[in-house]
């Protein structure tokens, strides 16, 4: 029963039935065509050094003495700032508050924007689904300014500087690079969120209304409660958005590299990747063995998630 | 692969068309020990170890603990501002007291932080004992100044007296001196605290007509939002507001005595205690208001100011300075967006007439040419006047795109390699990802195959332009390549050269050739366009492969006298090609992305539709084209427009993989490198204000759905 070009109907003859097989065919290919790459990256970041630089990794069946260890005892060893380890540690602290936070805040605003009458709704909702779209980039030069300098005006006629926000030595952290995570992922998360919560039925919260509960405590004791597998599906995927940035976390984190989470660890290898290319193949598979654990562990949520936010928007 | 047979992945969509769909009952929960579970377990505690042991307990810990108190910080507040409202209705004297010590504590704390207040108090203490808390945990925990923490509770108490002695019932006539009374003390208390640093000298011209401006705005705003009866005492807050703006705005500050102190405050709370002695208790009514109000502010502000303060506002000065030069420090007027779309390495047409010499380009139009004879043909069995069937539109679609990347191959330049990408990716990611979506529906291990497409979209863009770094690897010829297009390409290479092997590669050719040519009589007895014209295509494309090794020869080698002798491509080096090398990374990650979603779509066209069609006698193909993909039309627009965005912005591959050199910059890289490694703001702000030009349609689009489902 597989959708084709070829008519399964009327004729049960072989060259039917071989062609009827095509799609199916087709499937695998692609399948196969689309594993090779990953493939390759992980029976090579096996391979010895040599092994890597002389041979293709589909030979390496031909010579298993080639396996080896070494690769990832390498990369792991390195304990230096701008290091394997150091980039995972800082991975983990930008990707932990900057999924837990966001969600939180979001889902207040979703609830507020799905269930509290107040003015302007409408207006607020639709300028922040408005900004999803909006490709990060443009914020990037005026954060940075900001959380080198602080944020600051100068008043025309009085002539008085005021501070928004003060310079709190932000530059290079990990802390600025979550909460500009934070900051990004909020149009996402409300509509996503919004669109889940606003789907609840009606009649829950007039129920609870009638029994005196006010929006507080039916946000904690219902909403909360009933949103927990978008609030996962979320999870999933801001956890992995966050481990796999790039750009804001090499724009925030600049030079410091005490601070480099992994993905900026392994572009700085690709620098040079003449010499330790053996290395940068454990290192790549280091830094998505977490969100490919999380993946395959998670998968359902990670895929609600993305339908959530692109069938029903 | 166990895992991913296991995972009923991509398999919950098709369970759940429209995801999260909470009217519908919650899955029916199945047996807790499965082999899936087990294995998500043993995985989900294999990564665990692995990084407590090698990350560190105490790592993991200080970071689990900054997450927690950032987490409980924020909770803190926010469940506080809730209880301090959840007053409002019931307890409105325990209310006041509240907002009033909250209001004095943050005000005073956040004059001394800033130096306004004078020492009360000036050891700094130090938390949790002489040093037991550091050697426990590793973190230094810095002396505590209490300073701002003694005056912030002197504030908060202050303030929380007066105005609970003031929310109390009583007669309305009592109401104005004490009201007059305890913000004067109030003011008082403040103009002592007032450190000699601060003390204002005033300019009186500014402050009157700061008062006067008070006045006037807030009595229109006033009339304007609470009607005549309200807007005299709306204007005396004005004038409060206005005294305070314009003694401190106004004035010199520091350069003033004691008296310019005691003008500064006690002026301003002596008048916002008029305008509270002649305010009524509120009704039942407003306090309920009052309650529900804050509540649609509490529940929205954490959001709203990351949202303006993380992307609003950064974009408005990105704007800003994009009209200035690289320090941001004088206008330079329209120069960069001048420099963006008229410098050489942004825009190159100057070979445009290389087109005509193109290959790809006649290819391109002989394409289109053949689609619309099939269309026209077609049309008249069906007496229409152009027959958009798939062997018409196909031929069509096909011929477009390869005229794209003939035009963007010519024409060459930052962002038209940016619309080159937009022309290969997006319709490439969509047509895998919907072939996927399609093939894979209802066949045997779905899950499995839908899993491995998916898998791309978990790995990070600059971990995939690894990965195809070592796809596109090409070596030094003696040495073996360990590039898998490399080793494929000179493999051809070496039956090209071959006679022998020639031969073999010959007839397997044309057995594959009389296969397509049987097809092809069989879909012109059948009158299947479709099947023709696609076998049609294939067996053209086998006449050329067999042109070329009977002639030119194929694959990657060259003969020096005599021998043979590989010749590995560049694929990242030669361009203009290895753009669409590039772009191949983004398609496989990608292609993921809309199977997910076509597949959702497909598994929510309604069956009776598709049993309809087979019983009118409609065969499979017909049903895909005819029913399935119009019902997923809309599907389609929104995987488009996500990918256009996607595609615009792609940065991590082209930095991983060229950082924009041999002809492959983008904007996104560009602006990268502008503003971040040559520091030249104004350049870098125009690059990303034009690319937040290039989705503003997108952004109209999703206001549009938006709007149009929430009628």
């Amino acid at each position: 029963m597989t959708a084709g070009f070829v008519d399964p109907d009327r004729s049960s003859s072989g060259v039917y039935r071989f062609l009827r097989s095509i799609p199916t065919w087709v499937l695998w290919l692609l399948v196969l065509v689309w594993s090779i790459p990953t493939v390759g990256l992980l029976v090579n970041s096996v391979r010895t050094r040599d092994a890597q630089r002389t041979s293709g990794w589909w030979t390496a069946w031909r010579d298993f003495g080639d396996f080896t260890l070494d690769n990832y005892r390498e990369v792991l060893g390195t304990t230096a700032a701008g290091g394997m380890k150091q980039g995972l540690t800082n991975s983990l602290a930008i990707a932990l508050p900057a999924t837990i936070i966001p969600i939180a805040f979001a889902a207040f605003a979703a609830y507020a924007f799905a269930w509290i009458d107040f003015k302007h709704r409408q207006g607020l909702f639709i300028g922040t689904v408005a900004l999803l779209a909006v490709p990060l980039q443009v914020a990037l030069i005026p954060l940075l300014l900001m959380y080198v300098n602080g944020a600051h005006w100068t008043v025309p006629w009085f002539d008085k500087t005021i501070t928004i926000f003060p310079d709190l030595d932000l530059a290079g952290t990990t802390t600025a690079v979550w909460l500009t995570h934070t900051a990004f992922a909020m149009p996402f998360a409300i509509f996503l969120l919004h669109n889940y919560i606003s789907s609840l039925p009606k009649d829950i919260f007039e129920s609870a209304r009638i029994d005196g509960a006010n929006h507080f405590k039916i946000f904690y004791k219902l909403v909360l409660p009933l949103s927990v597998p978008v609030l996962a599906a979320f999870a999933i995927f801001q956890f992995l958005w966050t481990w796999n940035d790039y750009l804001i976390a090499v724009t925030m984190v600049g030079a410091n590299q005490s601070a480099a989470p992994s993905t900026v660890v392994i572009a700085a290898q690709t620098g040079q990747f003449g010499q330790s290319e053996h290395l940068l193949t454990a290192g790549a598979f280091l830094q998505s063995a977490v969100p490919l654990a999380v993946f395959f562990l998670l998968q359902r949520f990670f895929v609600r998630g993305i339908l959530a936010g692109s069938v029903k928007g | 692969m166990a895992v991913a047979e296991e995972t009923d992945v991509v398999a919950a969509p098709g369970a759940q068309p429209a995801a999260p769909v909470p009217r519908r009952a919650p899955e029916p929960r199945g047996r807790v020990i499965t082999v899936g579970n087990v294995l998500r377990l043993l995985v989900l505690g294999a990564l665990a170890a692995f990084l407590l042991y090698y990350v560190g307990l105490r790592e993991i810990a200080e970071t689990t603990v900054k997450v927690v108190l950032a987490v409980a910080l924020t909770a803190a507040l926010w469940i506080g501002a809730n209880l301090i409202f959840d007053q409002a209705y019931s307890r409105w004297s325990r209310f006041n007291a509240l907002i009033g010590a909250v209001t004095g504590f943050v005000g005073y704390f956040v004059a001394e932080a800033n130096g306004a207040l004078r020492e009360l108090y000036d050891k700094r203490i130090r938390f949790a004992g002489q040093g037991v808390f550091d050697d426990v945990t590793g973190w230094r925990t810095s002396p505590f100044d209490v300073n701002g923490l003694l005056w912030g509770l002197i504030g908060g108490a202050a303030l929380g007296v007066v105005l609970f002695a003031l929310s109390a019932p009583r007669q309305q006539i009592a109401r104005l001196p004490l009201s007059i009374i305890g913000f004067t003390a109030f003011g008082i208390l403040t103009s002592f605290a007032l450190d000699e640093s601060v003390w204002p000298e005033f300019d009186w011209v500014k402050l009157w007509i700061c008062v006067a401006v008070g006045v006037v705005l807030f009595f229109l705003v006033g009339l304007w939002r609470y009607g005549s009866s309200a807007a005299p005492l709306s204007a005396i807050s004005g004038a409060a507001v206005g005294w305070a703006i314009g003694a401190w705005g106004g004035g010199d500050i520091g350069a003033g005595n004691r008296v310019g102190a005691i003008y500064a405050t006690v002026v301003p709370a002596v008048i916002f205690g008029v305008r509270f002695g002649f305010a009524t208790e509120p009704s039942p009514t407003k306090r309920r208001r009052i309650d529900q109000r804050s509540r649609s502010w509490i529940f929205v502000t954490p959001a709203l100011v990351f949202i303006v303060a993380g992307l609003l506002a950064p974009l408005i000065r990105t704007i800003y300075l994009s009209f200035r030069n690289r320090n941001g420090t004088q206008s330079v007027g329209w120069d960069n967006y001048r420099t963006v779309f008229t410098n050489r390495n942004s825009v190159n047409l100057d070979n445009w007439q290389n087109i005509f010499t193109s290959r790809l380009f006649w290819v391109a139009l002989v394409l289109i040419a053949i689609g619309i004879v099939v269309g026209i043909v077609l049309g008249r069995r069906t007496q229409q006047s152009f027959e958009r069937g798939p062997a018409s539109m196909g031929a069509i679609y096909v011929g477009l795109f390869i005229l794209g990347c003939a035009i963007f191959s010519v024409l060459r330049g930052t962002i038209m390699n940016n619309l080159w990408w937009v022309v290969v990716v997006v319709p490439l990611a969509t047509a895998f990802g919907l072939a996927v979506a399609v093939l894979a529906d209802r066949a045997r291990g779905e899950n499995a195959a839908k899993s491995l497409i998916f898998l791309p979209m978990a790995i990070s863009f600059i971990g995939a332009g690894i990965i195809w770094r070592f796809v596109y690897q090409a070596r030094q010829v003696p040495s073996p390549q360990t590039g898998v297009l490399n080793a494929l390409w000179i493999w051809i290479g070496e039956i090209s050269a071959a006679p022998g092997k020639r031969a073999i590669a010959i007839a397997v050719l044309a057995v594959i050739a009389l296969g397509l040519g049987y097809l092809i009589k069989f879909g012109l007895d059948a009158r299947r366009t479709t099947t023709t014209m696609f076998s049609a295509g294939f067996l053209l494309l086998i006449a050329f492969v067999v042109y070329r090794l009977l002639g030119p020869g194929l694959g990657g080698y060259v003969e020096t006298n005599g021998e043979t002798v590989g010749r590995p491509v560049l694929f990242l080096q030669e361009a203009p090609f290895n753009n669409m090398w590039l772009m191949v990374v983004l398609i496989w990650v990608q292609t993921g992305f809309a199977m997910v979603i076509l597949s959702a779509a497909i598994k929510a066209v309604p069956t009776e539709l598709i049993e309809a069609a087979r019983i009118d006698g409609a065969n499979e193909s017909q049903v895909f084209w005819r029913i399935t993909l119009p019902q997923i039309a809309p599907t389609v627009g929104v995987v488009v427009t996500s990918l256009f965005v996607t595609v615009m912005k792609v940065f991590d591959i082209v930095y991983a993989m060229t950082n924009g050199s041999f002809g492959t910059q983008v904007i996104a890289n560009e602006m990268y490198q502008r503003a971040f490694s040559q520091s030249n703001l104004g350049l870098g702000s125009a690059l990303a204000v034009v690319l937040f030009l290039s989705v503003i349609p997108v952004m109209w689009i999703n206001i549009r759905r938006m709007q149009r489902e929430r009628v």
